[in-house]
């Protein structure tokens, strides 16, 4: 890896202290924190002292990463976390002393730590009362949706830093509309403090919590912060705009006590702000650094793309455009299509195109507001056609809208027929298609036809009784593959576990080997590993729950995850996907890769999507953030203003990560049917006619 | 191109402020609107960021709209789809509720229900509610239907209530009444009736299941979009901003909410223009839509008031017996009370070198056939007549026009029987279905696809909409798919068991073409089988994306994927055999689809001549035929609130001749409005003011189906179907006579 001299000089100057280091994104930030970690290495730093903060994971892998490059080992690797795992490692490590101070019920007891779908469940036991009293009827919200609220409202009194019991009385003040919506607001405040209580009951620990305590006791526990501020001397400190005010208040204190810090932030970001990301909360720090650096040469955006983010700005906020260069017009491209598949049709040819023209397929993204699994699908079934392959990132997807998770689920009730769950013919089908390689559904629907029974309690038969001719049709290949799959159960009911450990057998011994679906099977890996950690979480997170009421926790499990109880669920992958892939993600996923491309597509810009936030009935994060001021209604103008801020930001985080051209794609009915002309478009628009009468074009 | 009348470019003179225009049926005002908004684009009277809205009352409508002015916008060298917006109220409350979701307590992903799952909904509160409350029952029913209700009568009794609470949850929405607001105000005011305790306790269940489904109704929509509006002044001062001017048409059939929708996005010193014919106000019954909303609009002294009388589509003839209709009901009709169910203009020719000529008179060919009929008789008539007009006519339109879906399905069984060629528009219209019948029976190949004559089904469509090939190539291949005995060989072939291959390698292979056919269609089915296990919308999108071209089919396979992802949620047991039931429901037009695509989109009748098109009364609106037959012109369907007249709203099963419908609705607004004196307002009054209001409905409805007729038409009677038991014979209708007594006195001179 190469660096400038400028940059080791910036990462010598935060040896000597601490540097508060601004700029855009592509302007060379991380890699500065890198340059500072290998010095610090080089230094014989003990790897353990050396603290890499982000505000979510898939930020730390590139510094996993370039340690692993860099082979520099000093007894331990220094240590890359989010403020969410320093707390639960202190909670654990001081339970006895903390237990007492939160009126948990038994604080002799260690604590279970709930993930999003625990606590949903226990969320969906305490608020299914309320629920019977009729409680949320002035707003239309599914119950799933309400629960994830509740629990999203109690994670921002935390992460901001008040009390959850103010939930309702911070979004009551804001609200100037409908009365009664104020009632749901109340409601769901109860529903809040009830889950605290049972929490505190039981011994559970939600993410609200969790950092309710942590907070709490890292401040005022002189033990506890001791403990911390001694555990880590040296802190680089990346993408602060995309964390928390409770952990820029942890970094505030601890900064003093450090040996050196390198901090780092993104300019014009912050975009997690619907988890609580506070870029304001976050340049505070820079007043506690000794040093405050700018960098804004960008390493990867030129002067050309730089100029469409300025000519975006001007036309988003309705000032004169201007002129338009000619090279930074021709950066853009723009494609309009009546339809969505024609759409889809171009975005691939054109890729082709690139490829051959020699450009790297993994420098090539697909980004899109939302990215749906027949927009993805669509595109995979067209890419493969063309031999390129794609890789999606989708976090925000819950496991009941994977297939594959249906797949497994139908393998389950099979290997438990104690549990009367039979799959249909067709669950089955669909399971064999995934699992045997090259299976076509044609012939999974005539082995299944074969081998489902619905009169024996193992639902499976052998493949022994048929006739020559059926085997040649399913093929010998996977009639040997089935026949497999079928001792493996056989054998399995004599020896049986959990659920999430069979399932976890179930696929490294048969789903991953060679000849069945999931070999080399990125995806379908990552997806059964996210069904098998969240069953196991789930198990342990409820051990005493079931242990008390004696049912059975799997199939509880499985009629959430079936009912969509545990829809919210977003599990998500911390690996680094494939770079030699073209990617295609939603916009604000793509934000949060640190993947710098050369071409980027943005599919249907007349879409809401690319403007509008995310709005939910019971929770606002722009009300519930430390900004808001008291008593401050939150008005239409708020609205607008935000979402227009929100996509200029869009729009320059986004651009600040091309390196080459940006093409547009437009469509007259959406993938929904609708016609939609969004700002963006509107925005487009503009610069297009503006450019159009510059060069002395007619009728535009 | 457009050569606007001289009436027309009064209208076209209109820069700003309100301007409200009385249309006669036939006379451009589509058009000249169209005309009107491409013109203020043309002259640059709005932002980049600004739309002209133009509102019209459904979706053929809207498509209809944007396909002209773009047309215009073309042709005055202006970018197309560009600073337009057009949308029925439904379209534009779901804009305004969409972007801004947070304002009445929905969030992004709210969805709009549809008649399925309201009827289900509905069904199961008020089948518990009459068992909780047996003396409903006893208070309202015929003696011998209160005892021991037989099953028949027992579903009587649901379906009727059903319709009833239908009503009136429609009713309490439109004047914004919640159902905590209406028990709140029994309570205050101390009322105890039991027709205002049923509608109170239906539409608080009601509201309870949509809001645990996120979902919303389409009455939820209009109500929603004016509360929004109401709520917050900054996103109105927005969307005013956004929509400088709005155009309206079929202003004669705005609701209340329609117009406080439009009127509080207009402002006060906004710029509105109102297009419609008091005269075709068709769709009032138990709405709160009125022509007298137009009318007193276009009374304003504020507003200027023009008129477009002229119309080139009729023959005089027809033009003189529609104008015969406007003069005898405002001077002659007997019932005092229905003088003003029509209202002048007259319809006038169009001028001399006009470009719409109206047609060469034949009065001969103008028939008021007087015989009394029994209903299946009239059918048979009917049917003859077709067969011998049509083999002359081919190249002439034609449609029958029905009060009622259910009697155009007789229609279609007759026609059927006769091999006489049809379309029909009924209760969803043809595209609907086909799109839905296609996508059924792709959902029961994907689920079983091993069968062939499922495949084949599949194939007889493709071959029509994808692969334009000829009925022979299409046997042909149907005949060779039928020797593949092994499909996995042909859809996902393997090395020795490649069935096109070993088609290849036989002495007298097949030909390129149909090779080339049977590969497509191979890419295309393995391709939707490996889709399979997607969610069920996106197969549908992913499907139709892949298999319609035509924006109206992909709205449509949009709006179907949209409803049966909304099963899936309410049903997560479903799959695949149980959508493509729900598919099939709607192919065999058993199940009416509500709301953005319900309308028969952008139909011509200019593209199925040689063909008889049978639709409603209802239906045939906006559209016109060299000849129309107009049916069932007798006392039931078309009442004059006479002594002896059926309404079909009073039920047989009631205790007296009473519509319950109206004697809620009635007690519903005397509760909006506080007003005790209505409150107490004995029962059988609402109801008779209903039937005045019926029947005043179908004169104009009359009146409509004469002006669809642009040659020929044809009007008969029935005396009923005589199969229902209870019935009396019915009589021709009082305009029938009136117009019969007319035609003849004219034909004398």
């Amino acid at each position: 890896m190469l660096f400038t001299d400028y940059q080791e000089k910036i990462a010598k100057q935060a040896l000597k202290g601490s540097v508060f280091l601004t700029g855009f994104a592509g302007s060379g930030k991380t890699t500065i924190g890198k340059i500072f970690l290998k010095y610090l290495l080089e230094q014989d730093t003990p790897g353990n002292r050396i603290l890499v903060l982000v505000p979510q994971k898939s930020l730390g892998l590139t510094y996993s990463d370039f340690l692993e490059s860099i082979e520099i080992y000093n007894g331990n690797l220094p240590v890359i976390q989010t403020i969410s795992g320093i707390s639960q490692k202190i909670i654990r490590l001081f339970w006895p002393i903390i237990a007492p101070q939160f009126k948990f019920k038994h604080p002799k007891y260690y604590p279970t730590f709930l993930n999003i779908e625990s606590a949903q469940y226990f969320m969906a036991k305490v608020c299914e009362p309320f629920f019977e009293k009729n409680f949320f009827s002035s707003i239309k919200s599914e119950k799933p949706r309400i629960l994830s609220q509740i629990l999203d409202n109690l994670n921002k009194s935390a992460l901001v830093g008040f009390p959850h019991e103010e939930i309702a009385m911070r979004l009551k003040s804001a609200w100037s509309k409908e009365s009664n919506h104020l009632i749901a607001y109340e409601e769901a405040q109860e529903c809040a403090n009830a889950f605290r209580d049972y929490c505190l009951e039981f011994n559970l620990i939600d993410f609200s919590l969790q950092y309710e305590i942590s907070n709490k006791v890292i401040h005022e526990s002189f033990l506890i912060q001791q403990y911390l501020f001694n555990s880590y001397e040296y802190l680089v400190y990346d993408n602060i705009e995309e964390d928390t005010p409770s952990a820029h208040d942890l970094i505030l204190k601890w900064l003093p006590r450090l040996k050196c810090a390198l901090l780092i932030q993104d300019e014009n970001a912050g975009f997690r702000s619907f988890l609580g990301a506070d870029p304001i909360s976050a340049a505070r720090l820079s007043k506690s650094c000794q040093e405050i650096i700018e960098v804004n040469d960008s390493f990867i955006s030129d002067p050309p793309i730089q100029e469409i983010i300025s000519i975006y700005g001007k036309a988003l906020s309705h000032q004169p455009i201007g002129g338009i260069s000619e090279p930074g017009f021709k950066r853009l491209s723009f494609h309009h299509h009546k339809f969505y598949p024609d759409m889809i049709d171009r975005v691939v040819q054109q890729i082709d195109n690139f490829i051959n023209e020699g450009i790297d397929p993994g420098k090539i993204a697909i980004l899109a507001p939302f990215v749906s699994n027949a927009l993805r699908f669509q595109i995979q079934q067209r890419m493969n056609e063309k031999n390129i392959k794609l890789v999606t990132h989708r976090p925000s997807r819950s496991l009941r809208e994977e297939s594959i998770t249906h797949g497994l689920i139908s393998w389950t009730k099979l290997a438990y027929p104690e549990w009367g769950l039979s799959p249909s013919i067709y669950q089955f089908r669909t399971a064999i298609t995934q699992t045997i390689g090259n299976m076509d559904p044609i012939r999974a629907d005539l082995l299944s036809r074969i081998v489902l029974s619905k009169n024996t309690t193992f639902a499976l038969r052998p493949m022994d009784d048929v006739r020559p001719e059926m085997l040649e049709r399913i093929t010998i290949q996977a009639v040997f593959q089935y026949q497999k799959i079928f001792s493996w159960l056989m054998n399995y009911q004599n020896n049986k576990s959990e659920m999430d450990v069979f399932l976890a057998s179930f696929f490294g011994e048969i789903l991953s080997q060679p000849g069945f679906g999931f070999h080399e099977n990125y995806e379908g890996a990552e997806i059964t590993g996210r069904l098998i950690e969240s069953m196991q979480n789930f198990r342990k997170n409820t051990y005493s729950h079931f242990q008390k009421t004696g049912e059975n926790w799997a199939l509880d499990y499985i009629t959430m995850l079936e009912n969509g109880l545990i829809s919210a669920l977003y599990l998500q992958t911390w690996d680094l996907p494939p770079q030699d892939a073209v990617y295609l993600a939603p916009a604000h996923t793509f934000l949060m890769q640190n993947r710098p491309v050369e071409i980027q597509f943005w599919l249907d810009i007349g879409n809401m999507g690319w403007w509008q936030r995310l709005m939910q009935p019971l929770t606002q994060p722009y009300v519930l953030s430390r900004n808001w001021i008291d008593g401050l209604k939150w008005t239409d103008i708020h609205e607008y203003e935000n979402n227009q801020k929100n996509l200029e930001k869009l729009i320059s985080g986004l651009l600040l990560r091309c390196s080459g051209n940006l093409i547009l794609h437009t469509i007259g009915y959406n993938e929904n049917g609708d016609e939609q002309t969004g700002p963006l478009l509107k925005a487009t628009q503009r610069i297009l006619r503006t450019y159009h009468r510059q060069i002395g074009h007619q009728n535009v | 191109m457009f050569r606007p009348r001289p009436k027309q470019l009064e209208i076209l003179k209109y820069t700003s402020g309100k301007m409200g225009i009385s249309a006669v049926p036939g006379s451009g005002k589509t058009q000249t609107l169209s005309y009107l908004a491409a013109n203020l684009l043309f002259e640059g009277k709005i932002e980049d960021d600004q739309e002209i809205l133009v509102v019209t009352l459904v979706n053929a409508a809207v498509n209809n709209f944007s396909t002209r002015i773009s047309g215009f916008m073309e042709s005055f060298g202006l970018l197309p789809g560009v600073g337009y917006r057009v949308r029925t109220l439904h379209g534009l409350a779901h804009d305004i509720v969409r972007e801004r979701p947070d304002l009445v307590g929905l969030g992004n992903e709210f969805e709009i229900i549809d008649e399925r799952e309201t009827n289900q909904i509905l069904d199961t509160s008020v089948e518990s509610w009459l068992k909780r409350n047996p003396n409903f029952i006893d208070r309202w029913g015929k003696p011998d239907y209160t005892n021991n209700l037989s099953r028949n009568q027992k579903s009587d009794w649901q379906s009727a209530i059903s319709s009833v609470c239908t009503n009136f949850i429609r009713t309490a929405k439109d004047l914004q009444l919640s159902p905590q607001e209406i028990y709140k105000r029994l309570s205050e005011l101390k009322i105890d009736d039991s027709l205002l305790n049923l509608g109170a306790d239906i539409y608080e269940d009601y509201q309870r299941a949509l809001n645990y489904r996120s979902a919303v109704d389409f009455d939820d929509l209009i109500r929603l979009a004016l509360m929004s509006l109401q709520i917050d002044p900054d996103y109105l001062n927005r969307l005013r901003y956004q929509w400088p001017y709005i155009l309206e048409d079929e202003a004669q059939d705005s609701s209340r909410l329609q117009e406080v929708i439009l009127q509080t996005l207009v402002g006060e010193n906004g710029n509105w223009v109102r297009v419609g014919d008091p005269n075709q106000a068709i769709f009032e019954s138990f709405t709160t839509a009125s022509p007298e909303y137009l009318k007193k609009f276009l009374a304003h002294p504020e507003v200027s008031s023009k008129t477009l009388p002229n119309s080139g589509r009729s023959t005089q003839s027809i033009i003189n017996l529609a104008n015969e209709l406007i003069r005898w009901t405002n001077q002659n009709h007997p019932n005092r009370a229905l003088r003003n169910s029509l209202t002048k203009p007259f319809i006038e020719p169009t001028p001399k070198y006009d470009p719409q000529p109206n047609p060469e008179d034949h009065p001969e060919k103008i028939i008021l056939f007087g015989k009394a009929q029994s209903s299946e008789q009239e059918i048979k008539s009917v049917i003859v007549s077709l067969g011998k007009w049509l083999p002359v006519s081919t190249d002439s339109t034609v449609a029958v026009l029905v009060p009622r879906n259910f009697r155009g399905g007789k229609i279609v069984e007759a026609l059927q029987k006769e091999k006489i060629p049809y379309v029909e528009i009924l209760q969803t219209s043809q595209s609907t279905r086909n799109t839905a019948a296609i996508l059924a029976s792709i959902l029961n190949f994907l689920e079983s696809p091993n069968q062939t004559t499922r495949l084949i089904k599949i194939f007889d469509f493709l071959s029509r909409i994808k692969f334009s090939i000829s009925r022979q190539t299409r046997e042909e291949i149907v005949k060779l798919i039928r020797t593949c005995n092994y499909l996995e060989e042909f859809l996902f072939p393997v090395p020795d068991h490649d069935w096109i291959q070993h088609l290849l390698g036989q002495k007298k292979p097949p030909e390129n073409d149909k090779v080339q056919i049977l590969l497509e269609f191979r890419t295309q089915l393995s391709r939707w089988l490996k889709a399979a296990d997607l969610p069920i919308h996106q197969i549908i999108i992913t499907i139709s994306q892949e298999l319609f071209e035509k924006p109206a089919d992909l709205a449509l396979a949009h709006k179907l994927a949209l409803i049966l992802e909304q099963y899936a949620k309410n049903h997560p047991d479903w799959l695949l055999p149980q959508f493509a039931e729900e598919l099939t429901l709607i192919a065999e037009n058993r199940r009416k689809l509500q709301g953005f695509s319900d309308e028969e989109a952008g139909f011509n009748p200019e593209m199925h001549k040689g063909k008889v098109v049978v639709t409603t009364y209802h239906k045939a609106k906006g559209l016109e035929w060299d000849r129309v037959y107009l049916m069932s012109v007798n006392d039931y369907d078309f009442p004059s609130a006479s002594i002896g007249d059926h309404f079909i709203s009073e039920k047989h099963i009631y205790k007296d001749e009473i519509n319950l419908e109206a004697e809620i609705n009635q007690k519903l607004k005397a509760l909006a409005e506080s007003n005790l004196e209505n409150l107490y307002l004995e029962y059988g009054l609402a109801t008779e003011q209903a039937r005045l209001e019926y029947a005043a409905e179908r004169i104009r409805l009359f009146f409509v189906g004469i002006t669809r007729a642009k040659k020929e038409l044809i009007i008969t009677w029935n005396t009923g179907d005589t199969h229902h038991k209870n019935r009396k014979n019915a009589n021709p209708s009082i305009p029938f006579l009136a117009l019969s007594a007319f035609w003849e006195k004219q034909n004398e001179i």
